[in-house]
């Protein structure tokens, strides 16, 4: 727990002919981080000799999956799949899809087109001339739409601009509820023959509607094209439905084969990082240290003499694999997100499951706002997915709020309020329950040296682990590590012996002296130039007071949200039903906003005290997370003969 | 020569505690925030730890606030 998983290096190499069941076992076993092996002897790994018709295979299985529609993935039984590469090319649907898809693209540009002259014609419908009976090569046919106030003026200005023209008026086609909305005059169609072919340049008053070509009158045009639109569309739905055929066929043996085939994608790809010569394979990694001996057993039960499993002993720092309980997961999730501890180092997942909600509930330390902070934190865990950083934040917050509320509780804190004043506003009943153990603004200097108290111990806790963990490692830094920690207590009792005259007249002079003492071994074991780092003590417990300084600013704030918008009840009239109702809204959003601000704030500076202040005494952080070459499978069970369930289907049914 | 004395000189200094610490963290974050950007642009998956850089400034602010408190405590005694 305190501790990485222990691990083992080791090396296994093998006849090469054996090297693509030794990476199909390694795959379903799953406890071994492969390195990549170089070495001047070994010729550089390459990938399985399959690795390119499985990729093109693995490509051609996601497109003709994307090409059809998709299905529920829940539903699709996980089957076993023998030979991936065979069941993929006996799939020959690419040419029937291809040819469907531009069918569709064909069928769709067609349709967009004749929606848009359909569009275009529903206009003129009212027009009752057949075009074509009027074809003349020296006639030119233009179509306005006039506001009939307008149409004295658009007459004038045909007879300046046409020698000879016709005009055939008709009303416009819009529906009356167009008509009410635009509450306009009402418009007029106008078909103009003229034989001036330069007539649209010199009308202003009139919008010129761009008609296709059409025979017959409009609305004979209309019903054609709307005959042919409606043909398009159920050639459409034809291939729509046939598309939905392939899909029910083949949707689900292509979701089944794409996770087969990416599955030996990964297989082919892995001997990239094995070293080779003519007839062997050598592969490098890391499993944990209590899966050596069953991973061994394991292949020289499966391959007797021809693959060998032998351990390694050297200085190269191994993967780290974290093991927690499952209560710390979230800052677990911390630990690593934001630095992974080396193999070798203290893993500090344990110790900031319990400071940083102590740290956060300090900062907050408000009832009501740990509720709120607790179903806000619950909600968002709900809304994100598990392993997701939001996801595992959130559960910090919730664990968090448990302790934000026992110091609300025990400051007397809710939302602003103190019990007693919350009391006389919702039952009007005077008197408190309970005497607060601290009051955040009236007792600030406590609560300062609380913080400080608080900062110190933290601080001490983090010298002491740097202490034991270079004790096995490095005699000289772990004496190193206790005058820190020497010196920072022997300062505490200096400042607090000669500046406040605390713990008796011995303090100062005798907190000065371990103070020195500690600076003396820190300049021997470290070097002198480290006691300018001795000063960092000191700043670094200052650092804490600021978990007094933003827990007091959100208190402030709280009590003069409620000092400005706090509701006040009137029911005597609906006036003041509403306006009640609307600023106990607002009253409430400030809140809700004002505990969002906690929560992040709170978070923020106490995860910084952890991973500034506390992590920087003993912590290195260098190490790197241990992935091993492992499989994970939704729609497939492993083939026979590597570690298949009992309950499993067929390939041939498939 | 006294220019300030009494209550008006401690709620004054209690004033500029606050207010040049307000200053400094904006003028350090908004150093840090343009950095952070530019990090964030090419690696979005380093947000939490760039969060925590933005963090430490407010140290400065938070020491301007504490120090005002006291100042009020002492004007209010």
């Amino acid at each position: 727990m305190l501790k990485p998983v222990k691990m083992q290096k080791l090396r296994i190499m093998g006849l090469k002919n054996e090297c693509p069941s030794l990476i199909s076992l390694l795959h379903e076993v799953g406890v071994l981080h492969i390195k990549h092996v170089s070495s001047q002897e070994l010729e550089k790994g390459s990938p399985l000799p399959n690795y390119d018709e499985v990729s093109t295979q693995l490509v051609r299985m996601r497109s003709i999956k994307n090409s059809l529609p998709a299905q529920d993935d829940s539903q699709i039984p996980p089957y076993e799949i023998h030979n991936p590469l065979k069941l993929a090319s006996e799939i020959s649907i690419d040419a029937e899809l291809l040819e469907i898809s531009s069918k569709k693209e064909q069928l769709r540009k067609k349709i967009s087109a004749l929606e848009s002259d359909l569009l275009s014609l529903s206009k003129i419908t009212s027009l009752p001339i057949d075009v074509s009976t009027l074809a003349d090569s020296n006639l030119h046919f233009f179509f306005f739409e006039v506001d009939e106030k307008e149409l004295a003026h658009f007459h004038r200005t045909l007879h300046s601009h046409a020698q000879k023209y016709s005009c055939t008026i008709a009303p416009a086609q819009n529906s009356p509820a167009q008509n009410q909305a635009s509450k306009k005059a009402p418009h007029l169609i106008v078909l103009v023959a003229t034989t001036n072919a330069d007539l649209p340049s010199h009308v202003s008053s009139a919008r010129m509607l761009n008609i296709p070509k059409f025979v017959g009158t409009p609305l004979q045009a209309y019903h054609r094209l709307s005959f042919e639109l409606s043909t398009l569309k159920g050639e459409l739905a034809s291939l729509d439905g046939r598309l939905f055929e392939l899909s029910s066929k083949y949707y689900p043996i292509c979701t089944i084969l794409e996770e087969a085939l990416s599955i030996e994608a990964d297989r082919c790809k892995v001997a990239m990082d094995f070293g080779n010569t003519n007839d062997l394979f050598f592969l490098e990694g890391w499993c944990p240290k209590s899966k050596f001996n069953a991973l061994r057993d394991e292949i020289s039960q499966k391959f007797s003499k021809k693959v060998f499993v032998q351990p390694l002993h050297d200085h190269e720092m191994p993967p780290t694999l974290l093991s927690n309980p499952s209560v710390a997961a979230p800052f677990q999730f911390l630990t690593e997100f934001l630095s992974t501890p080396n193999a070798h180092e203290f893993d500090p997942t344990l110790i900031t499951l319990f400071t940083i909600p102590i740290l956060y509930g300090l900062i907050v330390a408000d009832a009501g706002y740990a509720i709120i902070s607790m179903i806000f934190s619950l909600l968002l865990m709900r809304m994100s997915s598990k392993g997701n950083l939001l996801y595992e934040i959130s559960r910090i917050w919730l664990y968090s709020s448990v302790f934000a509320f026992i110091f609300g509780v025990a400051f007397d804190e809710y939302m602003g309020f103190t019990h007693a004043h919350l009391l006389e506003l919702l039952t009007g009943s005077h008197g408190s329950l309970y005497a607060p153990a601290l009051s955040r603004i009236h007792d600030i200097q406590l609560l300062l040296l609380i913080t400080i108290i608080i900062g110190a111990i933290h601080i001490g806790l983090g010298f002491f682990l740097g202490f034991l963990i270079e004790l096995g490692h490095n005699k000289k830094h772990a004496v190193a590590k206790l005058c820190w920690l020497a010196a920072e207590i022997g300062g505490i009792f200096a400042v607090a012996g000669f500046m406040f005259g605390a713990f008796g007249p011995l303090a100062g002079p005798a907190g000065a002296a371990l103070m020195l003492i500690g600076m003396l071994g820190i300049a021997v074991f470290e070097g002198p130039i480290y006691l300018f780092e001795v000063p960092s003590i000191a700043s670094n417990i200052m650092s804490y007071l600021r978990i007094a300084a933003v827990g007091v600013g959100g208190l402030i704030l709280a009590e003069v949200i409620n000092e400005l918008a706090l509701p006040h009840a009137d029911f005597s009239t609906p006036v003041g039903i509403f306006v009640f109702a609307f600023s106990l809204g607002f009253y409430m959003m400030l809140h809700f906003a004002m505990c969002a601000l906690s929560m992040f704030e709170a978070f923020i500076h106490g995860a910084r005290l952890n991973v500034v202040e506390f992590y920087g005494k003993f912590y290195k952080g260098d190490g790197f997370c241990f992935a091993p070459f492992s499989v994970k499978r939704t729609f497939t069970y492993p083939a026979q003969g590597e570690n298949s369930p009992k309950r499993m289907k067929q390939e041939n049914e498939l | 020569m006294v220019l300030f004395e009494g209550t008006g000189a401690l709620a004054i200094a209690a004033g500029l505690a606050v207010a040049g610490g307000a200053i400094g963290t904006a003028w350090a974050q908004a150093s840090i925030g343009s950095s952070i950007m530019g990090v964030l642009a090419e690696k979005p998956e380093q947000a939490f730890k760039l969060i925590v850089y933005m963090a430490l400034p407010e140290l400065i602010l938070l020491l301007g606030f504490v120090v005002s408190f006291l100042l009020i405590g002492k004007m209010e005694a």
